[in-house]
């Protein structure tokens, strides 16, 4: 799941970082408009977090663009706008969500991962794949009821093949989402992290869940039975 | 109203009896005038003669004295007590004796004797001798002492019947003007005060949440329009400071509410990954720069609200303006090397001036920090003053990209920025704020314009009192 986080206050968007970061998010942050709408507009993040009072672009504009663009993902605004007016206003505006500062951590993280679920018209926290258990929310894996310890990215590939199981993903579109802009590019980075990612959950003696579409990308999805 | 009615009722209970006395006076006066000249034409008809005194009465020309019904009495007598003559109408009957002269004759009231309310005239007077008598002498110098009582009395029942009617006609009078007086007055004082119900409903509904409330001037007599004319202009006021006050505390709980959101966020994630230390130290100093801009936001707004109460005391002292400017510049010098911020300044030699010196400190730093945070990376700082004899002009000039004239006057109002918002805004909208009220305490003016579309000017002003 990649986000774009765009909020001019240092502290605050340091602080987001890192905890989307250690909750398993690629995250892409800035702190002016009009770098914010330039961003949203070159990758397809699942979810982007605006504050509204900005410099150079304020929020609302860039959202407005962003949606003339065509650009669809959930968008949650972070503001110390607190009437009801303004948040209607900025609902109405075309936003998914509204969060007044301050805010609880966890809770932030919770609207995040709603609207990831939204952005992919799921409803259940907990995603499935044969018998292989997903909980988003606890960031727990388990194959064949045995736990699966991932890494933060490890985790980001694994739920974003789960959203779209049985549908090939390619390389790229894994590039888009699983990877923020601090990863330095490599042309195998992809291959390797499924790699690694295949070795824990599909142990030996057990039916293969994600499988390698040549030249296509990869499929994650649940034995024919 | 009611002791309206009371004056009304005593002024004219007293103004009823003053023409009843008045009137009664002129009725008796009139009925007196007429007993006295049918006495004196009595008197006239008597003579005296060489054989003693005698009444040439003629009753076909006084019947009244002659007739059963109603009639009048008189009475004579001689000065040795005996009756010269009586009024058929008397019979037998005495009428009581007593008497004043012609000039002054007595009157009193009495009862005729046939039973009515009558009144009497009493005179004694001197006869005139008989013009053919033999015997008649010469009028002698002194009254003879011969002299004959007369008492002449009527009925006084007709000038009764008008007293009572004259009574009657005022007490029904009086009593329907003060009835017809009460209605009126209740109308008219209902009508009057109709207004002032009105301006005491809206008055007793208006609260802190409904300032925007006016007593309605067009249904106000003219007597009540200054006075709600002055108070919907204390209201307008009244709203005006309320609408501020609100605006300042969403402002504060605005600019409170990012820092607030920043430590809450630096602390939270501390405390769901404590296994990176570095990071906990990086947080911990972090919460120590993000609560030391809380404080400095909180003490410019304290700062700002005692100015304004003009509770800030002054200390004046003499103060070396161009040593107190090097020294804001110079603890500001860092952040203006990072910004690559050119820096000219032009002081007199010896500027001195008789003021607090916290307090121009303060103004020199807020004007110098604004200059520095707000011109563009690169850009140039101009300090320059001027100084005669009267007055000095402290101008702190600096680049900017994005400011109109009409932003001018808003410079110094809590809050406000160009852009809605800025990365690292380190006065939170107060710095000019502040200078200006402690400006304005200390008996400066500073105001602000654009020379040149890329420069703006802050001007501080104020007479030059040079300390010795």
């Amino acid at each position: 799941m990649r986000v774009l986080l765009v909020e001019d206050s240092v502290h605050l968007r340091e602080s987001l970082c890192t905890a989307m970061r250690r909750t398993g998010y690629a995250v892409d942050a800035t702190g002016e408009g009009d770098e914010g709408l330039w961003l949203a507009g070159s990758h397809p993040y699942d979810v982007v977090v605006l504050d509204i009072m900005l410099p150079k672009l304020d929020g609302l504009t860039l959202l407005k663009r962003m949606r003339q663009a065509g650009r669809s993902a959930p968008v949650m605004f972070l503001t110390a706008k607190d009437t009801v007016a303004d948040r209607v206003h900025g609902l109405q505006t075309g936003a998914d969500d509204y969060l007044v500062k301050p805010f609880a951590l966890e809770e932030f993280l919770a609207r995040l991962q709603a609207l990831c679920r939204r952005g992919y018209q799921q409803v259940d926290p907990c995603l499935v794949v044969g018998d292989l258990e997903i909980d988003t929310t606890a960031r727990r894996v388990k194959r064949a009821g045995v736990p699966v310890d991932l890494t933060p990215r490890e985790h980001r590939l694994l739920e974003y093949l789960a959203r779209r199981t049985g549908k090939v993903v390619s390389r790229s579109e894994i590039w888009e989402h699983v990877y923020d802009d601090q990863t330095e590019p490599m042309s195998n980075a992809v291959d390797s992290a499924v790699c690694c990612l295949r070795k824990k959950i599909d142990p030996p003696g057990l039916p293969v869940l994600l499988h390698t579409r040549r030249g296509l990308g990869y499929v994650l999805e649940a034995p024919a039975t | 109203m009611v002791s309206l009615i009371v004056g009304a009722s005593v002024l004219l209970g007293l103004t009823g009896i003053g023409l009843y006395v008045y009137s009664r006076a002129f009725l008796v006066r009139e009925f007196d005038t007429a007993l006295r000249s049918k006495a004196v034409a009595l008197i006239t008809l008597t003579e005296k003669k060489h054989n003693g005194v005698e009444l040439n009465f003629a009753d076909e020309f006084m019947p009244e004295f002659e007739r059963r019904d109603r009639p009048e009495y008189f009475q004579m007598w001689l000065a040795s007590g005996a009756t010269l003559e009586r009024s058929r109408s008397l019979r037998d009957g005495d009428l009581p004796r007593q008497t004043g002269t012609v000039a002054a004759p007595i009157f009193w009231d009495l009862t005729l004797p046939d039973g009515r309310a009558g009144r009497a005239v009493g005179i004694e007077f001197e006869p005139h001798w008989d013009d053919h008598d033999p015997a008649r002498q010469p009028e002698p110098a002194a009254p003879s002492g011969a002299n004959v009582s007369l008492v002449a009395a009527r009925e006084r029942t007709d000038l009764n019947h008008a007293l009572a009617a004259l009574r009657i006609a005022l007490g029904l009078g009086g009593t329907l003007f003060l009835g017809a007086l009460g209605v009126l007055v209740a109308v008219v004082v209902r009508r009057g005060t109709a207004p002032l119900a009105l301006v005491s409903e809206r008055a007793a509904a208006i609260g802190a949440a409904s300032l925007q409330m006016r007593f309605p001037m067009d249904v106000m007599p003219m007597e009540l329009r200054p006075i709600c004319e002055r108070l919907n202009d204390l209201l307008a006021r009244l709203e005006d400071a309320f609408q501020r006050e609100r605006r300042i505390s969403a402002d504060i709980a605005h600019e409170l509410r990012t820092p607030l959101a920043e430590l809450r966020a630096r602390a939270e994630v501390a405390l769901k990954w404590p296994d990176d230390p570095a990071g906990i130290v990086a947080a911990l100093g972090q919460v120590l720069s993000i609560t030391q801009r809380m404080e400095t936001l909180v003490a410019g707004l304290l700062a700002v609200a005692r100015s304004e109460e003009g509770k800030a005391p002054i200390y004046r002292e003499p103060v070396d303006v161009r040593a107190l400017i090097q020294d804001a510049w110079s603890s500001l010098a860092a952040d203006a090397e990072r910004r690559r911020i050119q820096l000219s300044l032009e002081l007199p030699p010896e500027w001195r001036l008789s003021t607090d010196a916290a307090l121009l400190r303060l103004i020199v730093l807020n004007l110098i920090s604004n200059a520095v945070e707000y011109s563009p990376i690169g850009g140039q700082v101009r300090i320059h003053a001027v100084a005669n004899t009267e007055q000095f002009v402290l101008s702190v000039d600096n680049t900017t990209l994005d400011l109109s004239a009409d932003d001018l006057p808003r410079l110094f109002e809590r809050f406000w920025r160009k852009d809605v918002a800025r990365a690292g805004h380190r006065h939170g909208g107060l710095g000019l704020t502040l200078a200006q009220k402690v400006a304005t305490v200390l008996g400066f003016d500073l105001s602000a314009e654009l020379p040149v579309p890329s420069t703006v000017r802050f001007s501080l002003r104020g007479p030059v009192d040079v300390a010795s």
